[in-house]
Parts: structure tokens; sequence; C-alpha cells
């Protein structure tokens, strides 16, 4: 992977966490900055770079997931030592 | 630290939301994984609390957790979990990983990984939230 296929994916995840921090959503202005260093970064991708971009896209929609986790939540109280969940056998 | 989100589900209502646990350690510092039994046996000490759905017998259908020694900043729990994501993204649920002294975990159920990314970034903001709120 060269520094740009590198870059292009950890732009993608600041993007992610930029807008978590921002409540949900960018302003225009900093939506604008991302795509444009994200453009200048694809630019300059090999083919195959972006080709394996595109495939890793495509399997992201779904990564493969348990049906249920079968863990339930318990009540903690502040300063209690008990983890807030529990497996639904225990 | 252990800062814990969880995205459950009423069995009775049926409603959904995410809540949210702040933990302190206090005197324990390490470097990679956290000393044994942290967090699953050890969590902490709970400090706070953000609560949509009161706890008890909810279903949880996603949780991220992430656990540090106390002092940690949030910039260096931030690039570690830029990291993790990065480096987990291709892989199956659930994942784990450690990221510098930084241990992390998410997990989710078929329903809500279709939806990942928002999901992922849900947990985030709720456990940043937490840990400021506390």
């Amino acid at each position: 992977m060269t520094g740009a296929a590198r870059r292009y994916d950890e732009l993608r995840i600041e993007l992610l966490l930029a807008r978590a921090d921002a409540g949900g959503s960018l302003p225009q202005k900093d939506e604008a900055k991302f795509a444009a260093d994200l453009d200048r970064c694809w630019r300059v991708m090999t083919d195959l770079e972006q080709e394996a971009v595109e495939n890793s896209l495509g399997q992201q929609q779904a990564p493969r997931a348990p049906e249920a986790l079968r863990v339930v939540d318990r009540p903690v109280l502040n300063g209690e030592r008990q983890p807030p969940r529990v497996s639904e056998a225990a | 630290m252990y800062l814990t989100a969880h995205h459950v589900a009423s069995l009775q209502d049926h409603r959904e939301g995410i809540n949210a646990f702040f933990y302190l350690h206090g005197a324990y510092v390490w470097e990679g994984l956290p000393p044994d039994g942290i967090p699953d046996r050890d969590p902490g000490i709970l400090q706070h609390q953000s609560i949509s759905i009161p706890p008890g017998g909810n279903r949880v259908r996603s949780y991220l957790d992430i656990v540090m020694p106390d002092e940690t900043q949030w910039t260096e729990i931030r690039h570690g979990f830029m990291t993790f994501v990065s480096e987990s993204q291709l892989q199956q649920f659930p994942w784990t990983g450690v990221i510098g002294r930084c241990l992390f975990r998410i997990g989710m159920d078929a329903g809500l990984a279709a939806n990942w990314q928002t999901e992922i970034a849900n947990l985030y903001r709720a456990a940043q939230a937490v840990r400021i709120g506390g």
C-alpha cells in the first residue's frame, strides 16, 4: 500500500470520527475539506489501489456478525465494581 | 479507565437507546494489554453513567469497550481508535485489538452491522460524552 492509499484509508476513518465528535454531521466547509483531501489521495493512487478500495468498500457494507450477541445489561450504581453487561447464560 | 457504550433494546416495550458507563481504576498503569481481569472481572469503580433505557435485562445489540490507564488523554484514545477501526474493518464482528496501551472491543448483531459505520460513530460519541460528563 502506498502512502496515498494508506492516507485515503485514514481519512475515511478520520471523517467518521470527526462527524461523531461534531454530534453527527460536520459543517459544509469541513465536509468539503475532507472531500478534497480524499479526492487528492484518490488521484495519485494506482489503478490497483483504487480497485482494492472499491472492493473493500463493497465488503464493508455488511461485515459478518452474529444474529444476536446473547448478552444483557444490568443496573450498576456509581461507586460499584460491577460490569454493566453479562452473558444471557449467567 | 474503562469506557463502555451499549446499544440496548428493551424486552418489555422494544424501545432502543444507548447507555454508557465510565469507570476508573486508580493506581493501575500499564503498557499494552491491561492487567488480567480488566475489564470483565474488574471493570474498576463506576464514576458516571449516561442512561437512555434503564438497565436490567435489556438485550445488548452492540457495544464498544475502551480500556486504558486512567490518565490517558482523549487524543491518544482517538488516535488508537482510528487505527483500530482501520485495521479491523474487513473482519467479522466482534473486533478486539490493542493499540499502544488502549484495548478496544466492538461487537454488534447482524441487524446493526449493515450500518456499522454509523453504529460505531454513535457508540464512540456516547463513550466520549460519558467520560466528559464524569
